[in-house]
């Protein structure tokens, strides 16, 4: 499989742990970003990505304005 | 690095060259949230997502092939609409997207607001691929896919080259899954890098078709599916196609 040899793993993050990362990504980093967008910051502030120098793709901020107050 | 990676990583050299101009380089943020962390905030790129990486490279792609395409299409009710209108309108060519009925409106406003011609009447998430068809064969224009296409994974692919040439020190790479097509293009960048990057997607729960289909091995379940916060379409064929030798 292309993807099972170059992805070592994929993660998954509850509906609450994306709604943190969108809270800590708009109210920290002062990122308006979409709840797809926070993904990776959700699985950092979740403990299940590994310790290390890290790089987070963030991406998008086309948030859904009504979606995004509900998490704010 | 294996021929084919080799291969894919250089045509991610050439969507960086072909793109460039188009799409903004967006920073790499380090925050006080943890010295370890890099951001790649993608939400200030054009269009205010990612995706005009792979617009724009198979848009110009298509036009580097075929000297004069009457136009293209996509299905999509999110960003890629807005990457492919933006992508087309630059080139001067016609695009028409196919947005479901219930989709947001201000992504439908933003879609036409670039130029492009959108339907919505009768679009559902159900017959949207069939509807589809019936389009592409009235007007002769060409498909540009949210993922399942090379071009558009190798512009995808320069999020992540452009993260390890600023940063080349790091250990791992993690992005978001949807249909696969920036996984697939973060992987190729990761792996070609010349050091170890882990590469990890990441997923909702509530819609882990990617997760399963790594897990198990065989795309399995790829069918639409929504958390209550993101929707994920599919995943792509390409990405998880199998391969003797990746």
């Amino acid at each position: 499989m292309f993807a099972n040899r170059l992805v070592d793993e994929i993660v998954t993050v509850t509906e609450e742990e994306i709604a943190t990362a969108v809270r800590v990504a708009w109210s920290r980093v002062h990122l308006a970003l979409e709840p797809t967008g926070a993904l990776p910051l959700a699985a950092y502030l979740a403990g299940k990505l590994p310790k290390g120098r890290t790089g987070l793709v963030l991406s998008g901020g086309n948030a859904n304005f009504a979606t995004v107050a509900t998490l704010l | 690095m294996t021929p084919y990676l080799e291969e894919h990583s250089e045509q991610v050299g050439q969507a960086a060259e072909r793109i460039r101009g188009h799409v903004r380089r967006t920073p790499v943020l380090n925050t006080d949230l943890d010295s370890d962390l890099y951001l790649k905030p993608e939400c200030l790129q054009v269009t205010g997502s990612f995706k005009p990486r792979g617009a724009f490279n198979a848009v110009l792609s298509l036009t580097a092939r075929i000297p004069r395409p009457s136009g293209v299409i996509a299905v999509s009710s999110g960003n890629h609409a807005q990457a492919v209108a933006l992508a087309a309108a630059t080139v001067g060519l016609p695009a028409l997207i196919l947005i479901p009925e219930d989709a947001n409106p201000a992504k439908v406003a933003a879609t036409r607001a670039l130029g492009a011609e959108v339907i919505q009447e009768g679009i559902t998430f159900a017959n949207r691929e069939q509807r589809l068809r019936e389009v592409m064969a009235e007007r002769g224009y060409t498909l540009v896919h949210p993922f399942d296409d090379w071009d558009v994974i190798h512009g995808q692919g320069t999020v992540v080259r452009e993260l390890l040439d600023d940063e080349p020190d790091l250990q791992a790479v993690a992005t978001p899954v949807g249909g696969g097509g920036l996984l697939a293009g973060s992987a190729i960048s990761a792996k070609s890098h010349g050091r170890p990057v882990k590469v990890i997607g990441v997923e909702p729960v509530a819609a882990d078709d990617a997760y399963r289909t790594w897990k198990t091995g065989s795309p399995t379940a790829c069918a639409p599916r929504r958390s209550a916060r993101v929707t994920s379409r599919s995943c792509s064929p390409i990405a998880w196609s199998t391969r003797s030798s990746p």
